[in-house]
C-alpha cells in the first residue's frame, strides 16, 4: 500500500463513523416522526409530538425566540457563574483538606452526605430558604457540581511523589511555593477530570433545577415543561437542544482548556 | 363553513318557525333549526322516522375525551351512559349504550378520562386518535392550537369558567377580588404558564413578581398563606372538609376578573365537519337537553360518577356531598345557565369576539402563533336546538 | 557545623529507628570538600535513610548531623522531573537566576540542549536521569546525595552517565555520598567504599579507591579493578550472610 493512500484511510476513519452516526441518528429520528401514528395529523401538517428535523423551528416566531433567549440568559448565567463558584469551592475545600489531616476528617463525611443526597429534589427547600432568587439557583448548581472538584483536587494534591517533595523541601521552598508550583500543577490533571464531571453537573443544576423555580421568568427547564404543556413540539425542542448546546459548550471549554493546559505534558 | 352566529340568532328571534325553511334555503344546516322547547319535540328533517336512532348517522362508539378525571362538570355526559357501562382502568374510558332520557340510541358511547390517562393535551389527542369524535376545549385552547389542531365547538358544557383564584377568608377578610388578594399574600400559584394569568398580569390585577407557576394541585391553603387557582365547584368545599382543620375560602372567577372563555366545550376535529355533520345534528341536541337533565336531577348520574371514580381506582376521589355541593354550585352562579339568550348552551358571538379580542395578544406574546380568527371560525351553533332552554 | 571542620559533612554517631524497628545504628561519616563516596550494602540496610538524614530531609532519632545550611543536591531513584516544565524549565527549576549559562553549559555536556524544548516525558530514561542531575548541579551544590541514580538504566547508558558525571564532578568540584547497589559503579566513581552492614545498618567496612582521575571506561577490565570490586563483594556477602 503507498503512503497516501494509507493517509485518506487514516482520514476516512476519523470522519466516517462519526458521520455514519450522525446520519443514522437523524434517519432514526425521521423515522420516529413519521412511525408515530397520526403525529402529522394536524391542520396546518406541522407535527403534534415529534417534528422532523427540518420542521424543528417551526413556530419560533419573534415572541417565542425573546422567551428562549431569556430563558437561555438565565440559565447560561446560572451555569456560567455556579460552575465559577464551585470550581472556587471545590478547589478552596480540596486544598484545605489536603493540607490538613483533621480537616479532611471533619469535613470529608459531610461532603460525601452532600454529593449522594439528590440535591435537586432539596430545590424546593432551598428555595423556602432562600427565596427563588439568583442566590438560590446558585447555591443549587454548586452544591451539585462541586463535589468532583473538591475529591479531585484533594486526590491531585495527595498524589504528588515524595521525591517531588523532598525536591521542594531541600529547596527550602514556602508553602505557598510548594502549593502553586508543585501541588497545583501536579494536581492538574485529576482537577481537570473533576471540572469535566461538575461542568456537567453545572449545566444539570441550573437546568433541571429550574423546574423548582416557579416565580419570575422562567429559565429553559421550565420553559420547556410550558412549551409541553402548549404542545409546541417545535420550540419544546428548540429548547432542549439549547440546553443540550450549553452542556456541550462547558464541556468543550473545559477540553479546551484542558488541551492547553494538561494534554501537553500530562501522560496519563 | 358555519354561518356567523349573531345573524342566527337574529333568525331565531324574528321567527322561529320560518328558521327550517331559511336554513334549508341557504344550504348551511341539516339540523339543530327545530322549534318548541322540549326535548320531545327535536325534530330531524332529513330522517323524520326515528329521531332517537343514532345508528346511521353516528360511528360506534361515539367517543368524548374529557379533560380531567370524572367530575360534576362532565355530568352532562354521564347523564347519556345507559346502565349498561363498563369502565377500562387501563384506559381509564366508560363504555355503555349512549341512552337518551331511557332510550338506547343504538350506538355506543365511550367517555375517556383525562389528566394522567392521556399523554398530551385533550386537542393533540383528538388529532392523534381519529376515534375521538368530542374532546373537552376551552376556548383559549381553540385558539392557541388553531394553526396546527382547528377545532370546532359545538356545545358549550359550562357558560361561565368554574375557575377561580381563592384564598383563606379568615385571614383576608376584606379581600373580595383577586386584585384585593393579590395586594395582600406573597405569591398567587397557579399551574404553569396560564393565558388567564398573563391577562390578569397585563390588566395590573396581579403584581408580576407574585406569580408561582407551582400549582399542582394541593390544598395549598393548609400550609401557606398564598392565592392559588382552584374550581368553585370542587376547593372551597374540600376546605370546609378539611381533617386538619377547615377553612373558609373567598374567591373571585376569572371569569368576573374579565377572562370570559368558554371553558369546557364539546368540540370536534375541525377537518372532520363535514364526515360528521348529519351525526352533530342529531346528537348535539341530546347533549344539551341531557346537561340540563343532570343539574335538574343529578342523583342518578352522580351515583354513576362515584362509581367509576371507584372503578378507575386512582387516587382521585369524589363523593356525593362533593359533588352535590358542584351541581348546587353550578346552577347558583349560572356556570351551567343560559347565558343571555334563552338557548342553551350556545355560543355568544358579542362575547366569544369580545374574548378573542383580549386573548389573541397574550397568546401571541407567549409565543404562540395565532392567526386572525372571529367566533364563527371556532366555535358554531349549527347544530344546537334553538329551543331547549335551562328552566 | 564548626567553622574550622575541613569536612562538608559529618554524622556522629547517628542511629534512626521507625517505630520500634532499628535501622540505622551507631553511624560515624564525614566527608571531605571534593570527595566522593560511595555507600554499599544489603537491600534494606538503610541506606536511602542515611541520605535522608544527610541532607537534613530527616531528622535522626539519636545522634547528630552537620552539613551546609544551603546548596544541598539530591538525585533520587527517580528522576522526579516536574513534567509539566520543558526540560529547559526543569534544569533552570533550582539554579539562582544569574547561573544561566553554567545551566546551558551542563545541558549541551549532558547532551540535553537538543532537547530543550521537549517535555520530560518525551526522554528516555536516560536522559531523565541526566536532566535530574543536571537540575541538582545547576544549584551548584556544595553536598549532593544521590540514591541508586544510575539503578534503572541499562548498562551501556549508565556507564557513558558514570564518565559524565564524572568529568561534571572534576569541573565543579562537590562533595558527594553515592548509594549504589552496583560495587563496579561505587569503585568507578568513589574515592572511597562503605560497606554497610544489614539492618540496623552500620558502616562495617572502609576501602580506599585510589584510581587516578580522570578515570576511563578501560579501567573496568584492569586487575586491580576486579579484585577490589571482588574484597567489597566478599566484604559485602558477609554482611548479609550475617544479616
Amino acid at each position: 500500500m503507498k503512503q497516501p493512500n494509507r493517509r485518506i484511510d487514516a482520514r476516512r476513519s476519523k470522519y466516517v463513523p462519526p458521520l455514519v452516526v450522525l446520519v443514522v441518528v437523524v434517519a432514526g429520528w425521521y423515522a420516529l416522526a413519521y412511525s408515530l401514528d397520526n403525529n402529522f395529523a394536524s391542520g396546518d401538517g406541522s407535527a403534534l409530538i415529534i417534528p422532523p428535523p427540518h420542521q424543528l423551528f417551526v413556530g419560533l416566531n419573534e415572541a417565542t425566540v425573546d422567551r428562549i433567549a431569556a430563558a437561555t440568559w438565565i440559565s447560561l448565567s446560572t451555569a456560567v457563574v455556579g460552575f465559577m463558584l464551585a470550581i472556587v469551592a471545590g478547589m478552596a475545600l480540596g486544598i484545605a483538606m489536603s493540607v490538613s489531616r483533621s480537616l479532611e476528617s471533619a469535613l470529608w463525611p459531610w461532603l460525601i452526605a452532600i454529593q449522594v443526597t439528590p440535591i435537586i429534589v432539596l430545590t424546593p427547600i432551598i428555595i423556602r430558604v432562600a427565596g427563588a432568587s439568583f442566590g438560590a439557583r446558585l447555591t443549587v448548581t454548586v452544591l451539585i457540581a462541586f463535589f468532583p472538584i473538591a475529591s479531585n483536587t484533594l486526590f491531585g494534591m495527595r498524589s504528588v511523589s515524595a521525591a517531588l517533595h523532598d525536591v521542594f523541601t531541600l529547596t527550602q521552598a514556602s508553602r505557598w511555593q510548594r502549593l502553586t508550583r508543585l501541588q497545583l500543577p501536579a494536581a492538574s490533571p485529576a482537577i481537570f477530570a473533576g471540572l469535566r464531571v461538575s461542568a456537567g453537573l453545572a449545566v444539570i443544576g441550573a437546568i433541571v433545577g429550574d423546574f423548582f423555580f416557579t416565580r419570575g421568568t422562567p429559565g429553559l427547564g421550565r420553559l420547556i415543561t410550558f412549551f409541553f404543556q402548549d404542545t409546541r413540539s417545535g420550540p419544546m425542542f428548540v429548547t432542549a437542544l439549547i440546553a443540550a448546546l450549553i452542556g456541550l459548550g462547558f464541556f468543550v471549554v473545559v477540553s479546551l482548556l484542558r488541551r492547553l493546559l494538561v494534554s501537553p505534558w500530562h501522560r496519563p | 363553513m358555519a354561518p356567523s352566529i349573531a345573524p342566527r340568532r337574529t333568525f331565531l328571534l324574528l321567527a322561529a318557525s320560518l328558521v327550517a325553511v331559511l336554513a334549508a334555503c341557504t344550504n348551511t344546516t341539516s339540523g339543530g333549526t327545530a322549534s318548541g322547547s322540549t326535548p320531545d319535540s327535536v325534530t330531524e328533517s332529513a330522517t323524520p322516522a326515528n329521531p332517537r336512532d343514532l345508528a346511521d348517522v353516528c360511528i360506534s362508539p361515539v367517543v368524548v375525551q374529557t379533560d380531567w378525571y370524572p367530575q360534576a362538570e362532565h355530568g352532562g355526559i354521564y347523564e347519556l351512559l345507559g346502565n349498561d357501562y363498563t369502565v377500562d382502568a387501563q384506559r381509564g374510558a366508560t363504555t355503555g349504550s349512549l341512552t337518551f332520557r331511557g332510550t338506547d340510541t343504538g350506538v355506543d358511547l365511550e367517555i375517556r378520562a383525562g389528566g394522567p390517562f392521556i399523554e398530551s393535551p385533550v386537542v393533540t389527542e383528538m388529532f392523534l386518535d381519529g376515534g375521538i369524535m368530542f374532546g373537552y376545549v376551552g376556548t383559549d385552547v381553540a385558539l392557541s392550537r388553531y394553526n396546527e389542531a382547528p377545532t370546532l365547538a359545538v356545545f358549550n358544557a359550562l357558560t361561565v369558567n368554574p375557575q377561580v383564584i381563592l384564598w383563606n377568608k379568615a385571614k383576608h377578610p376584606k379581600s373580595t377580588t383577586i386584585a384585593d388578594i393579590a395586594g395582600e399574600v406573597a405569591a398567587v400559584s397557579v399551574f404553569g404558564d396560564r393565558p388567564y394569568m398573563r391577562f390578569l398580569v397585563s390588566k395590573g390585577v396581579v403584581p408580576v413578581d407574585k406569580v408561582d407557576t407551582n400549582y399542582k394541585g394541593s390544598l395549598m391553603l393548609a400550609t401557606d398563606d398564598v392565592a392559588h387557582q382552584g374550581f368553585v365547584t370542587s376547593e372551597p368545599f374540600r376546605y370546609t372538609n378539611l381533617e386538619s382543620g377547615a377553612i373558609d375560602t373567598a374567591y373571585q372567577l376569572i371569569h368576573d376578573a374579565g377572562w370570559t372563555s368558554y371553558p369546557q366545550n364539546l368540540a370536534i376535529n375541525k377537518l372532520r365537519l363535514d364526515a360528521l355533520r348529519s351525526c352533530l345534528a342529531r346528537l348535539v341536541p341530546m347533549m344539551q337537553q341531557a346537561q340540563i337533565d343532570f343539574v335538574s336531577s343529578p342523583s342518578r348520574t352522580i351515583a354513576t360518577l362515584l362509581d367509576v371514580v371507584q372503578q378507575l381506582d386512582t387516587t382521585w376521589s369524589q363523593s356525593a356531598e362533593l359533588a352535590n355541593y358542584a351541581v348546587a354550585t353550578m346552577r347558583q352562579l349560572g356556570i351551567v345557565g343560559n347565558g343571555n339568550t334563552p338557548t342553551f348552551g350556545d355560543f355568544e358571538s358579542p362575547r366569544l369576539d369580545d374574548f378573542i379580542a383580549r386573548a389573541i395578544p397574550i397568546l401571541r406574546e407567549q409565543g404562540l402563533t395565532v392567526p386572525d380568527v372571529t367566533a364563527s371560525d371556532i366555535a358554531t351553533n349549527e347544530f344546537l336546538n334553538p329551543g331547549i332552554t335551562l328552566p | 557545623m564548626a567553622v574550622s571542620d575541613p569536612a562538608i559533612a559529618r554524622l556522629s554517631n547517628v542511629g534512626h529507628h521507625f517505630g520500634g524497628t532499628a535501622v540505622l545504628s551507631d553511624v560515624n561519616l564525614q566527608l571531605a570538600a571534593g570527595e566522593i563516596v560511595a555507600i554499599v550494602g544489603p537491600s534494606g540496610c538503610g541506606k536511602t535513610t542515611l541520605l535522608r538524614i544527610t541532607a537534613g530531609l530527616l531528622a535522626p532519632t539519636r545522634g547528630e548531623v552537620s552539613r551546609p545550611e544551603h546548596r544541598i543536591g539530591f538525585v533520587f531513584q527517580e528522576p522526579a522531573l516536574l513534567p509539566w516544565r520543558r526540560v529547559e524549565a526543569n534544569a533552570h527549576l533550582l539554579a539562582a537566576s544569574d547561573d544561566g549559562s553554567m545551566v546551558e553549559q551542563l545541558l549541551s555536556v549532558s547532551g540535553l540542549a537538543d532537547h530543550r524544548r521537549k517535555w520530560p516525558h518525551e526522554l528516555s530514561g536516560g536522559m531523565k536521569m541526566r536532566l535530574s542531575l543536571v537540575r541538582s548541579l545547576a544549584a551548584r551544590p556544595q553536598l549532593l546525595l544521590m540514591d541508586e541514580p544510575f539503578g534503572a538504566l541499562d548498562q551501556i547508558t549508565r556507564n557513558r552517565l558514570h564518565d559524565e558525571f564524572a568529568s561534571l564532578h572534576a569541573s565543579q568540584k562537590f562533595s558527594a555520598l553515592l548509594v549504589t547497589h552496583a560495587i563496579d559503579e561505587a569503585v568507578y566513581l568513589a574515592d572511597r567504599v562503605l560497606v554497610m552492614s544489614g539492618a540496623p545498618g552500620r558502616i562495617m567496612q572502609e576501602f580506599d579507591i585510589d584510581f587516578a582521575r580522570p578515570r576511563a571506561a578501560g579501567l573496568r577490565y584492569s586487575p586491580e579493578f576486579t579484585s577490589l570490586c571482588g574484597a567489597i563483594a566478599e566484604s559485602l556477602q558477609l554482611q548479609a550472610g550475617r544479616a
